[in-house]
């Protein structure tokens, strides 16, 4: 394999010198002094390793357009294989934060990466970096909400297409989209104030009068909790039904339970070898309720009857099978046309409506 | 517990394809003595009420009255009903879904997570689809059939047809008028009560979408011959009679090649729940987390409680 020179680059990292006495509390429960050893280093492709990498394809792909048009913006953690040193030329190193990004990245045809590398590390201070890394990318969205409302202000022609093209996903960037067009002083809010991510989206369900009303609230001094927009939202949401729950309790004061079903279909099996009277008498029985009134077919219904016995009993036989498709679909909608007609005209000898009609 | 022959869906391959083992359905059976699809439908098609996400999410929505009120069943317990989400990706149509329930009843596969012993006898289904309610309705033509004779419609069909064209503005109220009292007279006493005469043309008519599915939807066109006896707008060649195939379901349409552009989601029915179905795994087990939750609701709503039945398919 030819050496390949890793150029390292000076790592000029306040933050993490600074060490609060709460990290240093961490740190010693993790069983260590500080923070590894640690350089940004261009690493080639090939001497990373990237643990569960089959389980990660396939989500690791989308952030290949993205990658392809503008590289890696955060560099992937590393840490070098047990036993060897961070500048040897031919140390591997395992990914412990941003695997998705070194996938992508080799699928993007990258060979070479910017990243993280530590020197040494253990099994909980590794969970904890990606840990803290997922935090910290957790939070991101606020800032893909101020950046696309940086678009709108700045009237970018961009589409959803547009962004699309870089590898988003269009329905997170849709939803992204939304909360960045929120009124601009419940935005600054939600971008200023750390309100959740669910929150804001519910936030955007309401409609502009509710938000400006959320606005109001919160001048009052009033926090905008989850559970405070949800009452509004479900509030609103109720108003929307209201003409659905005004018909729905009008009606249900006026059917016992199990009468309110759908009228049903005939069997033509049944009524052929049965008396029609006693059958659907039986199955009004059957379906818990109390005796039916007198539904006996008229010669009418009678003679439809035997008309879709005769269309069901061709529809099972073998020369059904060897007629042409267009005379089978004729058949069965003959068939089902006239098992609807039959109902109807049977239900109609029925006077005891259970349900109100909706207008 | 419960009487098991109480009514179920036809479990016939449906527009969504078959049922799954293990899924758990909330069914709206057919009965001899119920009641026709019509009268659990909403006429005209009603908004979906701002800020509900509702697009491939069943969810559980508590009924409250006017007042603000929770409403409570037979036994004084909160009505919980579902909302449902139907697909344009099964049901291009809301036709489709709406013939088929026809057909074979309602079968809604659930989210086992939901708490499902919320629900009871006085639950309704109600449901949405993405192109049902119609925009573009005053420009269109009124439906030639309203089977929930809603007299809106009917009195705006005069006022809509060929001949009326060049008639000053009172002179089409007035048909409208006629027409109104005309149809309104037909049906007094069978569904609705009259409207008052300021209500005219109250609204898109839900079964105008029959007429706005393209021809080219249909499986079977047979056309109607111009000196043939067949269904048409005054003024109009006969329409075409086309039979469209969903799953098991044939039903029949006749394309007036109006528009659909205006059709938008909306709701489109309250249907009554008759049941659960659990669909047994191959192993004959059934998903036991949604039994649970089933279980439990018989216990809570008694004889207001939801019948349940394990099944193949």
């Amino acid at each position: 394999m030819p050496s390949t020179h890793v150029p390292v680059l000076e790592v000029e990292d306040e933050d993490i010198r600074e060490v609060t006495p709460a990290t240093a509390v961490l740190w010693r429960r993790l069983g260590i002094e500080a923070l590894p050893e640690h350089e940004t280093m261009l690493l080639p492709t090939e001497r990373l390793v990237v643990p569960d990498a089959d389980h990660l394809v396939r989500s690791a792909k989308r952030l290949v357009k993205s990658i392809q048009h503008v590289g890696i913006l955060q560099n992937p953690s590393v840490v070098v294989k047990a036993g060897a040193d961070i500048h040897d030329a031919d140390a591997t190193f395992e990914v412990i934060a941003g695997r998705r990004r070194v996938l992508a990245a080799c699928l993007a045809g990258l060979t070479v990466i910017k990243c993280e590398a530590y020197a040494a590390s253990t099994m909980p201070l590794s969970a904890l970096l990606a840990l803290i890394e997922n935090e910290q990318r957790s939070a991101a969205w606020v800032r893909e909400v101020e950046a696309l409302r940086c678009l709108i202000d700045e009237g970018v022609g961009m589409t959803l297409d547009d962004l699309a093209a870089f590898g988003f996903d269009r329905a997170t960037l849709a939803e992204r989209l939304k909360i960045a067009q929120l009124p601009a002083p419940l935005l600054n809010r939600v971008l200023t104030e750390g309100v959740s991510r669910e929150v804001a989206r519910k936030l955007v369900r309401l409609t502009q009068a509710q938000q400006e009303r959320v606005v109001r609230l919160a001048d009052a001094g009033e926090e905008i909790t989850a559970e405070r927009v949800n009452d509004l939202l479900r509030a609103q949401i109720n108003a929307g039904f209201v003409p659905i729950h005004s018909a729905l309790v009008n009606g249900s004061d006026d059917h016992s339970p199990g009468q309110l079903t759908l009228v049903s279909n005939l069997s033509p099996e049944r009524l052929l070898t049965t008396p029609e009277c006693e059958v659907q008498a039986g199955q009004a029985a059957g379906a818990g309720k109390e005796s039916a009134p007198d539904m006996c077919p008229s010669t009418s219904t009678a003679s439809m009857t035997s008309l879709l016995a005769a269309l069901h009993a061709f529809a099972q036989s073998p020369d059904y099978r060897t007629t042409p498709q267009a005379v089978q679909t004729l058949t069965q909608a003959l068939e089902q046309q006239l098992r609807l007609a039959l109902r109807e005209a049977l239900s109609s000898s029925q006077s005891d409506p259970t349900v109100q009609p909706h207008s | 517990m419960f009487d098991l022959d109480f009514p179920k869906a036809d479990p016939v391959p449906r527009g969504c394809g078959e049922r799954e083992p293990g899924g758990v359905y909330a069914e709206s059976g057919l009965s001899p003595r119920g009641r026709p699809l019509e009268e659990f439908l909403f006429d005209p098609p009603l908004p979906i009420p701002e800020g509900l996400d509702l697009i491939n999410k069943p969810q559980l929505w508590q009924r409250m009255l006017a007042s603000g009120e929770p409403a409570l069943d037979a036994n004084d317990l909160p009505i919980f009903d579902l909302l449902i989400w139907v697909g344009e990706e099964h049901y291009p149509y809301c036709c489709d879904y709406l013939e088929e329930t026809r057909q074979f009843g309602s079968s809604r596969r659930l989210n086992p997570n939901l708490d499902l012993s919320l629900l009871s006898r006085s639950s309704r289904m109600i449901l949405a689809h993405p192109h049902v309610l119609n925009l573009q309705w005053h420009e269109q033509r009124p439906p030639l059939d309203c089977k929930k004779a809603v007299p809106g419609h009917d009195a705006a069909l005069a006022a809509s047809d060929d001949e009326v064209e060049g008639a000053t503005s009172e002179a089409v109220e007035e048909m409208s008028l006629s027409a109104f009292a005309y149809r309104a007279g037909d049906h007094a006493g069978t569904l609705l009560p009259a409207l008052p005469l300021e209500s005219l043309r109250t609204g898109p008519c839900l079964f105008k979408l029959w007429e706005l599915i393209p021809q080219e939807a249909a499986q079977m066109v047979i056309d109607v011959a111009a000196d043939e006896a067949g269904e048409r707008h005054p003024g109009t060649a006969p329409l075409p009679l086309c039979l469209r195939e969903i799953g098991s379901t044939i039903y029949q349409y006749r394309p007036t090649g109006e528009s659909a552009d205006g059709l938008v989601p909306g709701l489109f029915a309250a249907l009554p729940i008759t049941g659960f179905a659990l669909i047994r795994y191959h192993d004959g087990s059934v998903d036991d987390r949604a039994k649970a939750k089933i279980l439990a609701g018989l216990e809570a709503h008694e004889s207001h409680a939801l019948p349940f039945y394990e099944t193949d398919r």
